[in-house]
């Protein structure tokens, strides 16, 4: 038997990235929590309030499209920044270090460019299931085929 | 130090720095927020003021929820961003208890209230401006009015005339007061003319508080005259003559702020509420008869109904 990296299994890549998003909401979405309040007017959570509050005023959103792009820009910058350093500089994130699972590269060495360019569908859900659409009778998402990276795991074998 | 303690601490590291720069970063667009995201909110008085939650019709009186104008002010005062509040009126006046309601709601409210007066601001909707801490109204705006009406149509005349008999049983002097069917006996009348100078008093009441009148100029307005914008600066019942963008200014003032959003809180009325609304008014009239509807709208309720 030998101690070889596979393609690491779906649900372990699931349950990395549910404990990377909660990190991710603790450090970087939490802290914009109360500038993101004004926006949505003191609904917090709630969608629906949102929505009807935010469609009810259309000038409001006019009047705060650039704060809310430049929000949305600092946002994305460092939930992106989060996969991309730490699967850099260790080839894990927290969630895949608790799966033990990592991100190899198909090239020779693992380059910063490389992880960035894996992680961009990680700003948005929608991105990300599009992304995902890509692990269909493959081991990689979309943007890990165009950054010639997979994630791996090892596991013993004949 | 082996590999696992040194992911470890980079890790650590990541997540430090991270936080850091969101913490900051949040802190600066927070502060800049506070000059470019306040919000001074337009709420509109638009037609007659009553209790009742139901839209106008396509044949009645265009009508202005009190309910709904309380919420907004609620909406308004609880959100943070909001520095000011203004009352767009347009507006007869209506129920005693919809101008009542509206202006007590507009007293709570912590925040600088500014009423603009438009084309009319009187009775009821004057009452609501009152409560405001400033009223901006144009030279040519209609406003006072501080009196209370009460009015029906009496048919006893025509029902005599086509022979038509109305017979009273009842059990209470005052039972079948203000009954369209019959004229009003003297102690009927006297009881209701009470009724009505006591509500006047009770508005004039408001109003001198609201506005801290003098005595002389409350005499005057208990003729319940009402007033051109130019005339009520004089008698001090409106602080300032302008529009909408003195209106702003003046609440920009009171919330000592600079700039602001100017945003308007309105009902959202979907394509299946405007229909519905339109079906249901349409039923609603054929049931009544729509030449009756068109003629003699809602005042042929049979209601004695009282207006301030």
């Amino acid at each position: 038997m030998k101690l070889n990296e596979v393609d690491a299994s779906f649900w372990k890549r699931i349950i990395a990235y549910l404990v990377d998003i909660i990190i991710v909401d603790i450090i970087v979405v939490w802290p914009f929590q109360k500038t993101m309040d004004k926006f949505t007017s003191g609904f917090g959570g709630n969608i629906f309030a949102t929505y009807k509050y935010v469609s009810s005023n259309p000038e409001l959103i006019r009047g705060m499209l650039p704060s809310l792009a430049l929000l949305f820009f600092i946002t994305s910058l460092l939930t992106i920044a989060y996969w991309a350093v730490l699967e850099y500089k260790t080839r894990q994130s927290i969630g895949k270090m608790l799966m033990k699972i990592s991100v190899k590269s198909e090239n020779k060495l693992l380059t910063l460019k490389q992880c960035i360019v894996r992680n961009i569908s990680k700003i948005s859900g929608i991105l990300l299931v599009i992304d995902c659409i890509g692990l269909i009778g493959s081991p990689q998402r979309y943007l890990e085929r165009v950054s010639n990276t997979r994630v791996v795991e090892k596991r013993f074998t004949l | 130090m082996n590999d696992a303690r040194k992911k470890f601490w980079i890790a650590l590291a990541v997540i430090a720095i991270i936080w850091l720069v969101s913490f900051s970063l949040s802190n600066l667009l927070g502060f800049t927020e506070t000059s470019s995201g306040d919000k001074i909110v337009i709420i509109s008085i638009v037609g007659v003021l009553t209790t009742s939650e139901t839209d106008s019709t396509l044949f009645s009186e265009s009508t202005a929820s009190s309910a709904s104008i309380v919420n907004f002010i609620e909406q308004a005062d609880k959100d943070e961003s909001v520095k000011g509040i203004i009352l767009e009126i347009n507006s007869p006046g209506g129920t005693v208890l919809a101008g009542k309601e509206v202006a007590e709601s507009v007293k709570k409210t912590k925040k600088p209230t500014v009423a603009l007066i438009r084309e009319v601001g009187a009775s009821g909707a004057y009452w609501v401006a009152s409560a405001a801490d400033k009223i901006v109204a144009d030279d040519m705006s209609i406003t006072g009015s501080v009196g209370v009406t009460s009015s029906y149509l009496e048919f006893s005349g025509l029902m005599e005339k086509y022979g038509v008999s109305y017979e009273e049983l009842k059990a209470g002097k005052y039972k079948e007061e203000g009954s369209p069917y019959r004229k009003l006996s003297p102690e009927e009348r006297d009881d209701l003319q009470e009724k009505i100078n006591k509500i006047q008093t009770y508005f004039l009441n408001e109003v001198k508080k609201n506005r801290n009148l003098d005595d002389k100029t409350v005499e005057e307005l208990k003729d319940a005259k009402v007033y051109l914008g130019i005339e009520a600066y004089d008698l001090k019942l409106v602080d300032y003559l302008g529009g909408k963008d003195l209106a702003i200014n003046v609440t920009k003032d009171l919330a000592r702020i600079r700039e602001a959003n100017v945003v308007k809180y309105e009902e959202k009325k979907g394509l299946l509420d405007v229909l519905g609304r339109l079906s249901t008014a349409a039923f609603y009239n054929i049931g009544r008869g729509i030449g009756a509807e068109m003629l003699l709208t809602e005042r042929i309720t049979n209601q004695l109904e009282i207006r301030a």
